[in-house]
């Protein structure tokens, strides 16, 4: 310790800059600043994994794809937990920084979610010193606060069962970020009534309680998940949460009340890079379509000021062709540095946007990471390659670069503290120093450092002009009664004061005070509004009754759809992830649930019906899959010409018969409870129990050969119950109509089980539609 | 044409002069993918520059600036992403895109398509477009903005390519030009000279219960009138089952009206992801054989005949000889660190021999991969390994998707007495370390080889360029090119081309010792392949098909 602070005097001595920043911590990924600087002691520019050189320990079981932070000497990180193992899971791992030595270990299932394995770990957490707590963004949408001191969970949300945040195969997650007593998460959201079709929308929680204060969103239906972690800024007195959207578009949202102030369009797809706000202007990346002409990429510089569209009035300087789709542009001096995705680094000048010398090739092909900026130089990885890089007068050269183990592949980003470099790969964490400098101390302490937080944002603030509604978003139980503060901010963001204010809502009543009080007995999805003078603001808010429930759609109104003439309703409102990709329709004379094959995209897909607190309960429907049928002439799901030689049946002599086509479009449709899923799978005539589907080689999972048809109603079951650590999990299945069989179809105990989980249902309806009716959940002793 | 009579056709053409012939085209042009159905990106052709300048494009309107070229007689704007390699017959171009110039006044850039679209070689002008919609079903079908992946296949004034809805479909190459809707198929709706004549189309995923992942990629070819077709068959969302895993991968069609002469599903449910190789074709020890490479990472060779034709119905898949590109301990898992992969590129013939590479999908990130060199006259199982129980290793184990052999239960891999393998080459230990080293690894490769005296290339998609003795599979030479490479190299007059994603395309001397001749780079990332055609070199970039020609005078 010693030895490091009499380093750290000696290192501000020379470099002017605030003692915090010396010893500080690195509570995001992207360092303290959010700009991918590390203010330190000198860092050590090369080494050697095989002979140990400037190797001060590794760590196996924190590799990953996951970017570590840093606070309290504690270094952070989201990893796979036990791997191919049966007892697979996410954790958030914690080590001694200095030491490498693991401290605790914060474990979550991974569930219901299309995210392989190799991709869990795929955010980063944050840290926030004030509360000494760090957030983890789960790949499947668990989303946790966890007490850095002791790995403790202080609270935890399920964003998919409650908001319908989606959790894909590519598992691209969000990074969270905290701001003053907010954490704020994104994803694209299929959510309920005004969220109910795609977008990219952020929920600002309140970071003591997971208390949702504000929720918004970019443009519908957009074409990608993203993951573009969002910069807080301070654009002349009004806070500013900066993020390349979904949408192909910059948003800046007021981070206390997540009121869209303007936006920057980039491209017609997603953005994923992480914004670098420098004053008033932001820099930014992407490596997609652009909107003007058939070039793809862009480097661009606007000002972030300003309000609504701002595209053609703010830019300062673009630059198309440039790849850089993943990595984060860095300032050092005067230069601007990107790294393509091809893992080529340009240099720009930050202020005219020319080019600084030629770009240089970097080993390796693919970057995914973000470079490190310290001591005046550029740490860079591919994923095959470590390299180090110094400005020139004319460009930049290599201090260092060394090709990787293949075990090492990286794409996480390096980030440094104290002296020392953390690279994480694939197969491990490494942490980097000089051991001669090192091997006399110990750690140092200083003072944690909070997040870039303006003060000028804060006060004094103006005249109120928008009105939030605390909890913005809340399921509650029928009858339940549930407090509303009404808290006001002024126009550029900042808090004036809580108030009081008249209250309205659409279902269910609400006191003058603000309590909100939901209809008993029934399920219900409320619009509470609360009026301060000529301002409005609103909650949402779901309840459900008790259990037993029970739904058969038949008082489900029905009016033509414009645009095909068909009879349909809406499924119930506070159901998630369910009315964009469902109607009512009347099938086989009773009106029924319809998973739709029309929606762009989102055919397989899971809903939720009820709390996430729902343990120890069975969920039953009768479902029933469209039969296709082998293509028909003039079909008009066929919008281009006709085949004009069908060879069903020569495909059917080969191959079986037409019958095949038919079973090859078959859905799949199935059960929810307790975040398990009882799945008739149409192509593959099975009947599958699962929780994590894409590991369903190696993590919990029952499959069975299972032989059903299109055009025929069958009754499912679905029986979930806990048992000291372990789920019980029973399904069956029979003929709409016959004896339900005594024997379950299938049964299954998961020994590191989900002990709770909203019922919900599965489809895939890509080729035809789900018919589910006479839904039933009831609860099991 | 029933398929017997399609059969004897067939024969007829072996017999006059063997693989040599089919599908070559005519000096001037370069009718499929890889020149002809053997695939060996080789041409004769002389003079072709090694010194040009693409050009510049303006920055906001991306409208070329020929005035800036050098050597370039034309560019003609293409999408914003372009995988379909050029293809040159009758005076036209022919390339796959995507929409984003909108050729087409009813559909605006900003409307997602596959594009087909035919110029005209002597100054680049569009002639007309093939249009396919995007499939409702999204990305696991039809990936945004990709557009046409494949190279068609030309011949006389028909044209033959998978569009990507998953349709094997002909085209008239004269579009609706020559004044006439050919047919069967004559139920277009627009007929306007800027769009396609379609002759007949197949749909696989509504008539053969085909569901692609991801998108269609394979470069039909052809023997007689047989046309031969991958049909991209691969996994779901969920990345581990096949919506119709007995769904065909392999298919003979009769290329004059698209019907079914035979089907193979063989990869069936081992399909590690999707199946995008294209097929070759050759006379192979005295009998035609069609050679399929597939999403499980074997590589198969047919009967280009099938068998068991009833005369005006389909016959069988006769399969030939099967052979696992994989080491039998390697293991499928998402990422760089999986070294069990399945096949991108495209087997290629040469002398009787046959060459092919395994890859994946470069999402996956860059790891390690293999380039064998294949005997075609073996028959059945004729990988390098079996893989066997110690419990009994009197019979090779049933075949697994992700790993073949797993240490852990007892089992092993033993040399397969019935190998066909005649060399291996997962990179060559050059220092001696006792390992192979990154410059000395053979990496994953979406790339074909080319081969010409005695000499084969292959770019990987890690950036190295191989270039290997041909009877051993030794390395002479590599280079890197720090950037990934997902084309494959043309060899004419000497040098060999290749580019990559940098945009570069680097030019060595066809020799034992490296020498780089050049590296032009062309304004933006090349994941096509250099072809020529009479004395122009063709280039396709994202955005672009250059045509260029030594002396050329840009047309404006």
């Amino acid at each position: 310790m010693r030895f490091l602070k009499t380093l750290c005097v000696v290192w501000l001595i020379g470099f002017t800059l605030a003692a915090a920043e010396c010893v500080g911590d690195w509570p995001d990924w992207r360092g303290p600043r959010q700009d991918r600087h590390y203010d330190g002691p000198p860092l050590v520019t090369s080494f050697d994994p095989e002979k140990g050189t400037n190797l001060l320990w590794k760590n196996d079981e924190a590799g990953g794809i996951s970017t570590p932070v840093i606070m309290g000497e504690k270094l952070f990180t989201l990893v796979r937990h036990k791997p191919g193992t049966k007892e697979e899971a996410e954790k958030l791992l914690c080590l001694d920084a200095r030491s490498g030595k693991k401290l605790w270990e914060n474990v979550f299932n991974v569930y219901l979610s299309d995210v392989p394995a190799e991709r869990v770990g795929w955010s980063a957490v944050v840290a926030d010193p004030e509360s000494n707590t760090v957030f983890a963004h789960g790949v499947c949408g668990a989303f946790t606060a966890v007490d850095a001191a002791t790995g403790k969970t202080r609270w935890q949300r399920s964003l998919h069962e409650e908001f319908g945040f989606l959790s894909t195969y590519g598992g691209r997650t969000n990074i969270p970020v905290v701001f003053e007593d907010l954490v704020i998460a994104s994803a694209v959201v299929t959510g309920w009534g005004d969220t109910a079709r795609p977008a990219h929308r952020f929920l600002g929680m309140d970071k003591a309680t997971g208390q949702v204060r504000w929720m918004n969103g970019t443009k519908e239906l957009p074409e990608d998940t993203t993951y573009s972690t969002p910069s807080l800024a301070d654009f002349g007195g009004q806070a500013a949460l900066v993020f390349g959207s979904s949408d192909g578009s910059v948003w800046n949202f007021q981070p206390r009340t997540g009121k869209a102030v303007w936006n920057f369009k980039l491209s017609r797809r997603g953005l994923n890079v992480a914004p670098l706000v420098d004053g008033e202007t932001i820099f930014i990346s992407q490596a997609e379509e652009n909107l003007d002409n058939t070039s793809m990429g862009s480097v661009t510089a606007f000002k972030g000021i300003g309000a609504g569209d701002i595209t053609a009035s703010h830019a300062v300087w673009q630059k198309k062709g440039v790849m850089d789709g993943r990595s984060m542009p860095v300032i050092l001096g005067e230069r601007l540095y990107c790294i393509d995705d091809g893992a080529k680094v340009y240099a720009f000048d930050r202020a005219s946007g020319a080019a600084v010398g030629k770009p240089v090739k970097l080993l390796g092909t693919i970057v995914r990471g973000s470079p490190l900026v310290a001591d005046g130089r550029l740490y860079v990885c591919s994923t095959s390659g470590w390299h180090v890089i110094e400005p020139t007068a004319d460009g930049m050269k290599f201090v260092n670069r060394m090709r990787l183990d293949e075990d090492d592949e990286v794409t996480a980003s390096p980030v440094a503290n104290n002296g020392l470099v953390y690279l994480t790969t694939a197969a491990r964490l490494y942490c980097l120093g000089d051991k001669a400098a090192t091997s006399s101390s110990s750690a140092s302490v200083g003072p944690a450092v909070p997040q870039k937080v303006s003060d000028t944002t804060k006060a004094p603030a103006g005249e109120p002009a928008w009105v939030q509604v605390v909890p913005a978003e809340a399921q509650i139980a029928a009858g339940e009664t549930l407090p509303l503060k009404v808290r006001l901010f002024d126009a550029t963001g900042r808090f004036v004061k809580e108030s009081p204010a008249t209250f309205s809502a659409s279902a269910g009543t609400v006191a003058e005070n603000g309590s909100y009080t939901a209809a008993a007995g029934s399920h219900a999805a409320a619009i509470v509004t609360a009026k301060v003078g000529n301002l409005e603001g609103k909650a949402r808010i779901r309840s459900m009754p008790p259990l037993p429930w029970s739904f058969d759609f038949d008082e489900v109104a029905l009016s033509a759809d414009p645009k095909t003439g068909v009879m349909r309703g809406e499924p119930p409102l506070p159901w998630i992830g369910m009315r964009y990709r469902h109607v009512v329709r009347e099938v086989d004379g009773s009106k029924c649930l319809v998973k739709v094959t029309t929606i762009p995209k989102g055919t397989r897909s899971q809903g939720w019906i009820g709390p996430i607190t729902f343990h120890d309960y069975r969920v039953q429907a009768d479902f029933r899959a469209r039969e296709s049928g082998v293509e028909k002439p003039g079909d008009p799901a066929t919008p281009v010409a006709k085949s004009a030689s069908s060879d069903a049946d020569a495909f059917a002599k080969k191959f079986g018969n037409p019958a095949a086509l038919e079973k090859a479009r078959m859905p799949d449709m199935g059960l929810i409870a307790q975040r398990y899923t009882l799945d008739m799978m149409g192509a593959s005539q099975q009947l599958q129990l699962r929780s994590w589907p894409p590991q369903v080689g190696t993590y919990f999972s029952k499959t069975i050969p299972f032989a059903w048809e299109a055009g025929r109603w069958y009754t499912m079951k679905l029986e979930a119950r806990t048992r000291e650590g372990s789920a019980l999990l029973r399904g069956k299945v029979w003929p709409r109509g016959e004896p339900e069989p005594e024997a379950w179809t299938i049964e299954g105990v998961h020994d590191t089980g989900n002990l709770q989980g909203s019922p919900g249902f599965f489809g895939n309806s890509k080729d035809s539609e789900i018919y589910i009716d006479n839904v039933r959940v009831e609860a099991v002793q | 044409m029933n398929i017997r009579q399609s059969i004897v056709a067939l024969a007829t053409l072996a017999t006059l002069g063997g693989c040599g012939l089919f599908g070559v085209a005519e000096a001037a042009d370069w009718n499929q993918w890889g020149g002809s159905s053997v695939r060996n990106n080789v041409s004769d052709a002389k003079n072709i520059p090694v010194d040009w300048a693409p050009g510049d494009f303006d920055v906001e309107t991306g409208a070329w600036r020929p005035e800036t070229s050098r050597n370039v007689a034309w560019a003609a704007p293409l999408g914003s992403q372009t995988y379909g390699n050029p293809v040159i017959a009758g005076g036209k171009a022919f390339v796959g895109t995507n929409n984003g110039k909108g050729w087409l006044k009813r559909y605006p850039p900003a409307t997602d398509l596959g594009c087909l679209l035919a110029f005209d070689i002597k100054n680049g002008s569009f002639l007309w477009q093939d249009s396919s919609e995007k499939l409702p079903t999204g990305r696991v079908h039809d990936w945004p903005l990709q557009g046409i992946c494949c190279a068609p296949l030309v011949e006389g004034d028909r044209l033959w390519y998978v569009t990507s809805r998953g349709e094997v479909k002909c085209l008239d190459t004269e579009g609706f030009r020559d004044g006439e809707n050919d047919g069967p198929f004559s139920g277009e709706k627009l007929q306007a000279e800027d769009e396609a004549d379609c002759v007949w189309v197949l749909d696989m995923m509504k008539d053969l219960g085909v569901s692609q992942h991801n998108m269609c990629s394979c470069s039909v070819t052809s023997a007689g009138d047989f046309l031969f077709v991958n049909t991209s068959n691969g996994v779901d969302e969920g990345h581990l089952n096949l919506p119709n895993p007995e769904a065909p991968s392999f298919l003979c069609l009769d290329k004059r009206d698209g019907k079914l002469l035979w089907a193979d599903g063989s990869p069936g449910a081992f399909v590690l992801h999707g199946q995008w190789s294209s097929p070759a074709y050759a006379e192979l020890g005295g009998v035609p054989q069609v050679l399929f490479g597939g999403g499980d990472g074997w590589l198969y060779a047919f009967d280009a005949r099938g068998e068991g034709s009833s005369g005006s119905g389909p016959g069988r898949a006769k399969l030939l000889w099967q052979f696992d590109c994989n080491p039998k301990e390697s293991k499928y898992t998402l990422g760089g660190r999986a070294d069990r992969n399945h096949i991108i590129g495209t087997p290629v013939v040469h002398d009787g021999l046959v060459y092919i590479a395994v890859g994946e999908d470069p999402e996956h990130g860059e790891g390690v991969g293999h380039l064998w060199c294949i005997d075609p006259t073996k028959r059945g199982d004729v990988s390098s390994e079996l893989a066997l129980s110690l419990a009994d290793p009197s019979k090779p184990l049933p075949r697994r998707r992700e790993q073949a052999v797993i240490k852990e239960q007892g089992e092993v891999s033993r040399p397969n007495p019935n190998s066909a393998a005649v060399w291996h080459y997962p990179g060559f230990d050059v220092d001696g370390n006792g390992k192979l080293d990154f410059e000395e690894t053979m990496h994953r490769t979406c790339g074909t080889v080319a081969i010409q005296d005695g000499l084969l290339f292959v770019a990987d998609f890690s950036g190295l360029f191989h270039c290997l003795d041909l009877k051993t599979g030794k390395p002479h030479w590599t280079h890197d090119m720090l950037a990934a490479s997902w084309g494959s190299p043309l060899v004419v007059d000497g040098k060999v081309y290749i580019g990559d994603e940098d945009g570069d395309i680097s030019i060595f001397k066809v020799a034992k010792e490296k020498e780089l001749i050049g590296e032009i780079n062309m304004g933006n990332s090349v994941y096509s392949t250099p072809i020529v055609a009479g004395d122009t070199l063709y280039i396709a970039n994202k955005s672009h098909l250059f045509a260029i020609r030594a002396g050329a005078t840009p047309v404006k």
